[in-house]
């Protein structure tokens, strides 16, 4: 917190070199929500600009009343909603009980990059494909969880959900993957 | 009577109570003691929990944090105001001589200038040419010390402000 401080304040001064350390350190928090939020490849990145200058121009009013990473995935998050919104994409389209099914076509997309993983042994890959699969807040809620570290009360102050709805869709989240994990790799391959 | 094994939830849970490093629920911990078919399966979510931690996540362009500086800060505030100062103290400065030209019969005002700082460095000579202290008014002398001392204090005090300030702001 004492660092972030610092370089918020040096961030303030006009301190290019502050900034670019700032951009340098939160980008991966950045591209976890906007990649996990926005499917479309060629919008992501120019998203993640935003992002980052909403923070600029917003910074003098940080009140350090919560982590710096919260108010920033808070401020990502917001900034998707309202791109997808723009883009009448629904975000909570398939958050309905029944799991996710996928269509032939994803089907065998996912089990050709399954197989090219499994031959390279990058077992980190599929996951991510298996992740893409599911919808897209629940993908979301994995990487904050798991990537970011951050407790089940950030993550419900980040997505404005209540505390036991982003416990539900996380645990629904985590079972999907493990079903489908098991249901396309070999054991030895994933499970050891 | 059929056993009640753990459901992914209950696992979850307790996988979750480990990842923050708060005590597990014990019926929980018991069941796992005794039962492979549940030690199985939270082998497997402990190795999803491993997996899911260490994505690397997606990479953005090379260029890309280059080019988010560039886009925020275009040139610094300061820089911007250094320029537009400048122009306008040059332009400022044009002007007033411009006017004054106008007005005023230059020749005049030139040797009365040079007529006023030839005085001013006589004055000066005298403070400095010991020989002659003795000559100097001495409230005169005192004006000018009291005056140098003051014009020393403020400039210190200046330094010493601005450099605290700086300190706290831009470390
Ligand atoms: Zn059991």
């Amino acid at each position: 917190m004492e660092d972030d401080k610092k370089l918020i304040a040096r961030i303030l001064c006009g301190e290019k070199e502050a900034f670019t350390c700032f951009v340098k350190k939160y980008q991966k928090l950045v591209s976890h929500v906007v990649f996990r939020l926005v499917r479309n490849e060629t919008d992501r990145e120019d998203i993640c600009q935003d992002i980052f200058i909403k923070i600029y121009r917003n910074l003098g009013t940080f009140r350090y009343d919560s982590k710096l990473s919260t108010w920033i995935a808070s401020i990502a998050h917001n900034t998707c909603l309202h791109y997808l919104e723009k883009k009448r994409v629904p975000l909570y389209e398939d958050l309905t009980d029944t799991e996710t099914t996928l269509s032939i076509e994803q089907v065998a997309e996912t089990g050709r990059t399954i197989i090219d993983a499994v031959i390279s042994r990058d077992i980190g890959r599929c996951v991510r494909k298996e992740i893409d699969n599911l919808p897209h807040l629940l993908g979301l809620l994995v990487a904050l969880y798991h990537l970011e570290e951050m407790s089940y009360e950030e993550i419900a102050g980040i997505t404005r959900l209540p505390m036991g709805t982003v416990k539900s869709y996380l645990y629904r989240a985590r079972k999907q993957l493990k079903t489908q994990l098991m249901n396309t790799y070999l054991l030895e391959d994933i499970w050891q | 009577m059929a056993i009640m094994h753990l459901s992914d939830n209950d696992i979850q849970a307790y996988l979750d109570m480990i990842h923050n490093g708060l005590p597990a629920d014990t019926r929980i911990v018991q069941h796992l003691e005794n039962c492979k078919i549940c030690q199985e399966h939270l082998t497997q979510y402990s190795r999803l929990y491993e997996i899911l931690a260490v994505d690397k996540g997606y990479e953005l362009s090379p260029g890309f944090v280059d080019g988010v500086v560039a886009a925020a800060m275009p040139e610094s505030a300061s820089e911007r105001v250094n320029i537009w100062g400048t122009i306008l103290l040059v332009a400022g400065f044009c002007l007033g001589l411009g006017v004054t030209a106008f007005f005023i019969d230059l020749r005049m005002l030139v040797l009365r200038t040079v007529e006023s700082f030839k005085l001013f460095l006589l004055s000066i000579n005298d403070i400095l040419n010991y020989d002659t202290w003795a000559v100097v008014p001495k409230h005169h002398l005192d004006m000018y010390l009291l005056t140098g001392i003051i014009l020393l204090f403020v400039s210190v005090g200046d330094k010493i402000l601005f450099r605290l300030k700086k300190n706290h702001y831009c470390l």
